[in-house]
């Protein structure tokens, strides 16, 4: 059943008006939003939480239950992409230019500021700062996605509906997901997904920015934002029309393979025993102290650094979740939902935990036994401490010019992942949008990031998209249930019922 | 059938409540009732409770019942359940008073650990509209179609129940996609249809009603509607996920039904 355009051009009005706002009047916006954000994050913050630990537990069950061997597919249907291709396309999507951005500066700017219990700086600070860093961007985010993704892949390619946020509540909802309630549901998806991609885009714009005025001592201005904006959005159209099987593919298997390069490469070139002994310690910590660091709000002391770092985080991933949940869900057809979960669950985080090992960890050894404040950095511009950190490396320019090429290929295709999605959230679930909705959100996201650099209201924005992760929060709760719901009646009803025909 | 019964008293009833329960016990076909109280074991109350019985039993046998009595000690629903093995009655009977949420959630429930443990069916007889002729007698039977051969049908077939109207309900889970979802309707239609048939009703002499949700939120919801004057259930020994904490459906409807349930054992016929 389709839903006509009224999600497309509802979500257009909502986000024109957004960036107009932001345009017009960006104090305004930057005021409204920053209360509605910290009301949210104030009076909410254990529901993420709560919600992101139930999204692990879930997933974990799923994993392991006898739901775990249903198919995202047709029963003989086989994987579409190769486990390389499959992985790089979720770790280009879900994490990617973030990853690059806060590699080094979140470690080193928890080691500044850590909570006011921990004194900043110290060898606590430092285990602080590594530990929170593995958990900010561990299990948890993944878990979010996997729900998404999995609702998304298991109601379209297995049981034939369009992939659309909204037909994921079919067993709860009925025939009303193909009417109001559906239709308000994919708005806040596409709302959310715009806000955020539009955000990333400009921030990764400021850190290649950043990067160039590193390696090539260009100017650091917002002329040079915005012409890296533009070569980017041409670029990134360019394999947005190409589609999912060549354009975003190959990107994603290219950033995939540079950021292994560059990953071997400082790990050889730092300080390498140091690396693996911090990998090893802030592993063994993480999952020693998983559930204590998952259900902590730290409400007697440091909670306003669980607000502005923790919580703002959680809210971030759900934010993001429709966007990589519905780019995730459409590459994962013909796996069984036992080796998604356990795919998406563990290789992206087990390489998260290794880039943040490798970059943290020769961060804090500059800072502590080289004397080189690099923390300083992170806290006054977190854009520039990655290249910082490259000049005190040998090759440092080449590795600074990789990282660059890589934060490109990453920022690409996130725009091009986004600007995919965008146009199947607004055809229907068409999982060939058409070229006109595809030109149009690229363009439209584009500008938004200029010109919310320019007025200043990108971080209104940001908070914007945050704020709509509390709805969304809601919403995933109901998609787990929708999902248990559907897959017991798949099980008591329809295999069940296979099996014992099997039989005789 | 329902030939003989047991009646369990706690000898507060009163008689206006035993008498209207008697009588409708009657249009079932009974003839025979064994009066039970389960009390204290001493020679005082020995006494009152079996003069307290022979009233009881007097009324009954006015009304054209053949009645024995028993007084037992012990555990009220474990005695009720072995008497009713023991004299072979072939279903127990309660003049049904609801508690408050309170009581019932410190004290429990005689009828619903009766239900849970008897292997004979259960009445709940929450007052009667069936002496009442102007009004149709309507029986409600809730079914999960997942039995054959139910021995529910043949009560229905029976001579002693002849209902006015026969309201066949199913409450499904709805199927997670729509095209499954209208399979899966048009199939529940069809096998609410065979079982009118099987029960030998006319078109004009039942109706088919089929639901999602709950199921014991749902049978409640619908004897409240039509409404009913009787509904008759089925209970499975076997409750899975939440079950045992929660409660059978069973047990649960018997509570909240705004009219009287019958509930039959699921053995007494055959589970295919």
């Amino acid at each position: 059943m389709r839903k006509g355009p009224t999600v497309f051009v509802t979500s257009l009005v909502l986000v024109l008006s957004f960036v107009g706002l932001g345009i017009v009047v960006p104090d305004q916006l930057d005021k409204v939003s920053a209360a509605l954000h910290g009301a949210i994050i104030e009076h909410f913050g254990w529901a993420y939480l709560l919600a992101a630990f139930g999204f692990v537990l879930f997933s974990v069950y799923l994993a392991f239950s006898k739901y775990g061997r249903i198919k995202l597919g047709r029963d003989n249907e086989k994987p579409q992409y190769s486990y390389f291709s499959w992985f790089s396309m979720l770790f280009a999507a879900g994490m990617g230019i973030g990853l690059i951005f806060w590699g080094v500066s979140e470690p080193l700017s928890h080691f500044a500021n850590p909570p006011a219990y921990i004194e900043g700086g110290s060898g606590t600070a430092a285990r602080f700062a590594m530990l929170r860093s593995f958990f900010h961007w561990g299990i948890q985010p993944w878990a979010i996605y996997i729900v998404m993704s999995l609702s998304i892949a298991y109601f379209s390619f297995r049981r034939g509906m369009a992939p659309l946020i909204s037909n994921t509540f079919y067993p709860l909802l009925g025939d009303r997901v193909f009417g109001g309630i559906g239709r308000l549901i994919d708005v806040l998806a596409v709302f959310a997904t715009v806000f955020g991609i539009v955000t990333s885009l400009g921030l990764g714009a400021l850190q290649i920015n950043g990067g160039l005025s590193a390696v090539f001592g260009l100017p650091t201005n917002d002329t040079m934002t915005f012409i890296i904006i533009g070569v980017v959005t041409v670029l990134y159209m360019i394999s947005s029309m190409t589609g999912l099987d060549t354009g975003i593919q190959i990107l994603s298997k290219t950033n995939v393979l540079i950021a292994i390069l560059l990953l071997t490469f400082v790990f050889v070139v730092g300080p390498t025993s140091y690396i693996l002994d911090v990998f090893t310690t802030t592993v063994g910590e993480y999952v020693s102290e998983f559930v204590n660091l998952s259900l902590s709000t730290n409400p007697f002391e440091g909670y306003e650094w669980t607000k502005n770092w923790t919580l703002f985080y959680w809210a971030w991933w759900i934010s993001w979740s429709p966007f990589v949940g519905l780019f995730v869900a459409s590459i994962s057809r013909g796996r069984t939902i036992r080796e998604f979960i356990s795919g998406a669950l563990l290789v992206p985080t087990l390489l998260t935990f290794l880039w943040f090992a490798v970059f943290g960890a020769t961060g804090l050894d500059l800072q502590l036994n080289q004397g080189v404040d690099l923390a300083a950095s992170a806290v006054s511009d977190v854009t520039t401490v990655l290249f910082e950190m490259f000049s005190y490396l040998p090759l440092g320019s080449v590795l600074s010019l990789i990282a660059v090429l890589l934060l490109s290929v990453f920022f690409v295709t996130s725009a091009d992942s986004a600007t995919f999605v965008l146009g199947m959230m607004t055809s229907n679930g068409d999982l060939n949008p058409p070229m006109s909705k595809k030109l149009t959100w690229g363009i439209l996201q584009s500008m938004a990031a200029v010109i919310l650099l320019m007025s200043g209201g990108l971080e209104a924005l940001q908070r914007m998209a945050i704020v709509a992760a509390l709805p969304f929060t809601v919403v995933m709760v109901f998609m787990v249930l929708s999902l248990l719901k559907a897959l017991r009646y798949e099980w008591k009803y329809e295999l069940q019922g296979r099996r014992a025909g099997d039989r005789r | 059938m329902l030939n003989k019964v047991l009646i369990p008293l706690h000898l507060h009833e009163s008689k206006e409540r035993l008498s209207e329960m008697a009588e409708f016990l009657k249009t079932l076909g009974t003839e025979q009732a064994v009066l039970l109280h389960v009390g204290a074991a001493t020679r005082t109350a020995g006494e009152q409770h079996r003069r307290r019985l022979g009233e009881a039993a007097e009324l009954l046998q006015g009304l054209g019942f053949a009645t024995e009595t028993a007084v037992r000690p012990g555990s009220v629903q474990m005695e009720i359940v072995h008497a009713a093995e023991e004299f072979g009655v072939q279903y127990i009977s309660f003049a049904f008073r609801r508690k408050n949420w309170l009581k019932r959630a410190i004290m429990g429930s005689t009828v619903k650990d009766v239900i849970r443990q008897s292997d004979v069916p259960v009445f709940a007889h929450k007052g009667s509209r069936r002496a009442e002729s102007d009004k149709v007698y309507r029986v409600l039977y809730p079914t999960s179609l997942q039995w054959k051969g139910d021995i529910i049908v043949d009560y229905i077939r029976s001579k002693e129940f002849q209902p006015d109207e026969v309201v066949f309900l199913h409450v499904g889970k709805r199927a997670p996609d729509p095209v499954v979802e209208q399979q899966r309707r048009d199939r529940v239609d069809e096998q609410l249809e065979a079982t009118r048939r099987q029960c030998g009703l006319e078109e004009q002499e039942s109706r088919q009603i089929s639901v999602l949700g709950s199921a014991r939120r749902q049978i409640v919801r619908i004897a409240r509607r039509l409404p009913a004057d009787v509904v008759l259930l089925g209970k499975a020994d076997s409750t899975s996920g939440m079950g045992p904490v929660l409660g059978s459906t069973a047990e649960e409807v018997s509570y909240n039904a705004p009219c009287s349930v019958l509930i039959i054992p699921r053995d007494l016929g055959g589970q295919t």
